[in-house]
Parts: structure tokens; sequence; C-alpha cells
């Protein structure tokens, strides 16, 4: 009965199958629960262990089948065991556990895609758009004056202490806390969804610090500039690449987003697992010196404040991205948008934040738990502004495998003296 | 090292308290149902019974993996089998934790406690004392036997 174990791998239509010759014990276990893993990782969201030629399980391996069955059941995903061998079968059932391991969990349906989705391809990568909040609304404002970045002007009365309750989305330059004077070493980029906000210090450390809404608490970020939108989606895009095909650009998701809602700036926050982002942190915290006017982004001067690579980076992670797309920005968010195509007609402004990789669920999935559920992981890696390098050497922009977007019109833009 | 006493056979071998043992220690376990032909269900029993044991006494009783920290027995004696465990680690009777409740919610379900449990389930009798500075675990297998209730 000595020996090691062997893992054939089956790709089915709505499935895959690994067929486990062997022992599935204390010490073989992690090799499965390796491959199990790869599975997830790629994006498959159905599994199915063939442990017909596996002769032998102990309770190291029914510890890897449980986290296994829950791993795939909680990203909406389903986990069975099939055509046990009788020894196996007989301790799945010692253990109590044959009707989760044996009886089979949701069956795999030949169809995922809901009848009010809309359903379209693109270069292998499918996008399903869902009516999410048909009558939600969406109001927008910013806060301070970017013209001062160039030169990092900014000083305390251009601060303006934002508040982040679970219904707004902001992005911007920032710090956690209150107040310039508590701030003025770590001002950043910040992202702020669903009441957990991030923010990118520039006081050396390099570690994003983050502050998760909990009970009266409501994270707060001193911005020197920004944009806060305010109010719900109507929309949810689920979009998917093939495992071996050609991940999607940032810029195809927007498309599909602004294709939804035509003529108008929309609204979007998004969880995606990052084929490779491309961005820009600043190294310095960009308020005024005594020594006069800084060049933030002349060369060779750009090099002691940006931090930016560029190839992407974060390649097999989970992003969070908000910001605000549009044809024709409003005068209100107009200083804050930047071109983001190569002709310089779509203008927009996004972060995001980088996270440990973590399965997505399918289907409708819900956008507060899903994003508290990233920061409670403690994952966070970085925070960062997109960017899209289109020089021909330049680094393309970020590129991403498989996601959820939220998104909607912003129907209301509110003036920097007004709150939302 | 192999004794032979009238009608029964007895074997021992010490193992280091590290997993990587394990498969030395298994081949051996293998090799000595083969050669008696202890009937196939009985060996995979003993093979789950030995691994879950084992182990626990290398996770809980050992924080470095100290040598030959583990002593096994079988003693075959017509259709019965007696297995001994013994290792050096720090006091732990594994018998005296609780049984995993396998009516509460499988999904929320904690595995801990699963090992033992299905040493007691596949094994006669289980019995454990602390004894020269050692934790011994005793465990009998009827050959003719079918799997205990548990």
């Amino acid at each position: 009965m000595a020996g090691g174990m062997e893992i054939v791998r089956e790709q089915r239509t709505n499935e895959v199958v690994l067929k486990i010759s062997g022992r599935l014990d204390g010490y073989w276990a992690n090799h499965l629960a390796e491959a199990v893993h790869d599975v997830l990782r790629e994006g498959v969201h159905d599994l199915r262990l063939d442990l017909s030629q596996t002769f032998y399980v102990s309770s190291g391996g029914i510890r890897i089948l449980v986290d296994a069955y829950k791993e795939f059941v909680g990203v909406g995903g389903s986990f069975a065991i099939v055509y046990p061998s009788p020894g196996v079968k007989q301790v799945i059932e010692l253990s109590g556990l044959g009707p989760l391991l044996l009886g089979g969990s949701a069956p795999v349906t030949t169809a995922r895609a809901e009848p009010q989705a809309e359903r379209i391809e693109i270069d292998g990568c499918v996008f399903e758009t869902y009516s999410h909040e048909p009558s939600a609304s969406l109001a927008c404002r910013s806060a301070g004056r970017p013209q001062l970045l160039p030169q990092a002007g900014f000083g305390e009365p251009e601060c303006e202490v934002l508040t982040l309750p679970k219904d707004v989305f902001a992005l911007g330059l920032g710090a956690l806390g209150e107040g310039f004077a508590a701030c003025r070493d770590r001002f950043g980029e910040f992202l702020a969804v669903a009441g957990n906000a991030a923010c990118q210090p520039t006081d050396g450390t390099n570690y994003p610090d983050y502050l998760m809404a909990s009970g009266t608490l409501v994270p707060k970020v001193t911005a020197l500039y920004g944009i806060a939108c305010r109010g719900g989606f109507r929309k949810l895009m689920r979009f998917e690449c093939p495992p071996e095909g050609v991940p999607v650009p940032f810029s195809a998701v927007l498309a599909q987003a602004r294709r939804q809602f035509p003529g108008t700036t929309v609204g979007l926050t998004l969880v995606a697992e990052s084929a490779g982002l491309l961005g820009a942190a600043l190294k310095r915290p960009p308020v005024a010196a005594a020594v006069g006017a800084q060049r933030v982004f002349e060369h060779p001067e750009v090099r002691r404040w940006l931090s930016f690579s560029p190839e992407r980076s974060y390649t097999r992670s989970v992003a969070v991205i908000a910001g605000v797309v549009s044809d024709d920005p409003p005068p209100q968010l107009a200083p804050l948008l930047r071109p983001i195509t190569p002709d310089g007609t779509v203008k927009g402004h996004f972060h995001a934040g980088a996270f440990g990789y973590h399965p997505l669920q399918k289907g409708r999935v819900e956008l507060h738990a899903t994003i508290t559920k990233l920061f409670d992981t403690g994952g966070l890696h970085g925070v960062m502004h997109l960017l899209a390098d289109d020089r021909p050497s330049g680094g393309g922009e970020s590129v991403l495998l498989r996601g959820a977007c939220w998104f909607g019109p912003i129907d209301h833009f509110v003036s920097q003296e007004e709150t939302l | 090292m192999t004794l032979n006493t009238g009608s029964s056979t007895e074997e021992h071998i010490r193992v280091n308290a590290d997993v990587a043992e394990l498969e030395r220690l298994m081949a051996w376990l293998d090799e000595f149902c083969e050669r008696h032909e202890v009937p196939d269900e009985a060996h995979y029993h003993l093979n789950i019974a030995v691994e879950e044991i084992v182990l626990n006494a290398i996770k809980h009783g050992h924080s470095s993996p100290a040598e030959d920290a583990i002593g096994v027995g079988l003693r075959l004696s017509g259709q019965e089998l007696n297995i001994t465990i013994a290792d050096t680690g720090a006091p732990f009777n594994p018998l005296s934790a609780p049984p995993p409740d396998l009516t509460s919610n499988l999904v929320d379900r904690p595995i801990g406690g699963l090992g033992i449990h299905l040493v007691r389930s596949l094994m006669n009798s289980v019995e454990y004392e602390r004894e020269g500075g050692e934790n011994r675990l005793r465990l009998r297998k009827d050959l003719t036997g079918t799997l205990h209730a548990g």
C-alpha cells in the first residue's frame, strides 16, 4: 500500500475532473491541495475528484477534501467526489461527511447566464451585464485643487476631510486621519469603496494603510484633492477571459460600461483578478515646501516624486478599482479627468488597490460583501493611480482576467461648497 | 526486529518524529501485512490507525524532529493483531479529546478530532497509558471481525 500520488487532469465542457491515484494521506494531501488551488486560480468553478483509484484516505486527506468543498461552494461553484473507491467511501462515511462530499453539490448547468443578462463576447472574453439597481442614481463632487499637483503646492487650505460611508466611492490624494498636520507626511493615492478606505502612504513605509467601516466607525480621509460619488449602481457586469486566452484590457471593460450609458459620465467600482496593473504612486507627499515650487512631472525630478514601472505589476492579484469615465466631462469633474485613450477622446480617473489572490464568486455578487471580504483578509499590497501608457515603448494598460464591475450614470454633479 | 514467540509473531520499528519518516513506516507496515497475509480491509484500517496516531504524536508531542522518538510494535496472534505505538513526546492522551460532533452543520463543522474518531471506529479497542516517560497507545484489531461501530 506504500506509494505516492498521481494527479491527472481532465478538462470537460463545464467542469474539471482531477483523477487521483494512490494515497491521500497526511503527507500527500498537500499535493492535492495545491492542484485544487491551481484549478481555482484558473477561474474554474466546478470541480470533480475521481477517487476510483485512490486506495487510501486519512483525516489529513479528509481535511483537504472539506476545504476544497468550502472553497468551491464559497465562490458559487460546486465540488463533489465521484466514483470513490470502497475504502475511501467507507472512511468518508465514518467521518459523517458522506452527504457533503459524496452527495454532490450544486449540479453543473450548461448555461450560467441568467435570463436578464445581456451577453457579448469580445476577443474570447465574455461580458454579461445584469440589471442591478434599476432606479439607483449617483451624485458626485470633486474636492480640492488638482492643479496644485505639478508643483507639489498643497497646503492646509486645500485640505478637506471626506467621510466615506458604505454608499460612497472615492479616490484622490489623501491620508487616513483628520487634518493637514496629522497627515502631511503621508499624503498619497487613496481609494474608498463600500465603507473601506485605503491609502498609499508617502512616509517611506510603502505599506498601505486601510480602515474599514465597523459599527459607528466610518472611515475618513483627509484629501488634498479627489472625487467622491454617492449612491447606487444600475448595472452589474461580469466578465471572464478563457484560462489560456488573452486578458481583457481595462479600457475594454470601460468601453462596455460606457456602451450601456452612452453620452453620460459613468461611475464605477470593479473587483477583478489581475493579469497586471499599470500605474504610478507618489513617493513623497506633494505638500508645499519651504524651498519653493517643485516640478513633479518633469525630468529628472519626476524620478524622485513618482514610483512608476514601465511594466505591469501585481500580475497574479485581485484589484479593487474605482473611478469615473466620460466622453464629455462636466465642469465640476473636468480638472480631475485625464485622457485614457490614445486619441484623448475618453477621459477618466481610476485608482486601484491590489490584494493577494482570492477567487471571485460567480454570478451576481454583492458589492459590499465582496470588497469587505478582501479587506478582511488583510492582504492589501498597494494603492496606485492607473495609467495608460500608449507610447511605442510604453507598457500599455492594466489587463484583467475576470471580474465584476458595478456601474451607473452620474446623474447629479455637486459643487465643492455642497455635501453629497 | 522480529520475535517468534510460539504461535505469535512480533515486530518493532523506531522512527524519528518527522513527517518524512511516514513513508518508511508505512512501507514497513505494508511489508508485515503482506508477509502475514493480513486481510486487505484490516490492512487498510491498520494503515489509517497507525498514520493518524503517529502524525498526532509528531504534531503535538515534539517541537523538533526527535531521533527514534516513536516506536511501533505489531504482534500477530492467530486472528488478532495488537499494535503498540509509543512516543517520547510530552504527555498527551488523544483519547481524552471530545469526539467530533457528527450531527452539527456539515459545512461549519470543525475537522479536529476526526483522526482519533477514525481510529476508534476502525479498531476493536484503543487504550492509552503514560509509562516510562512515553505515551503508549495499545490498539487491538480482530482480523476475523467486521468493522467496529465506534
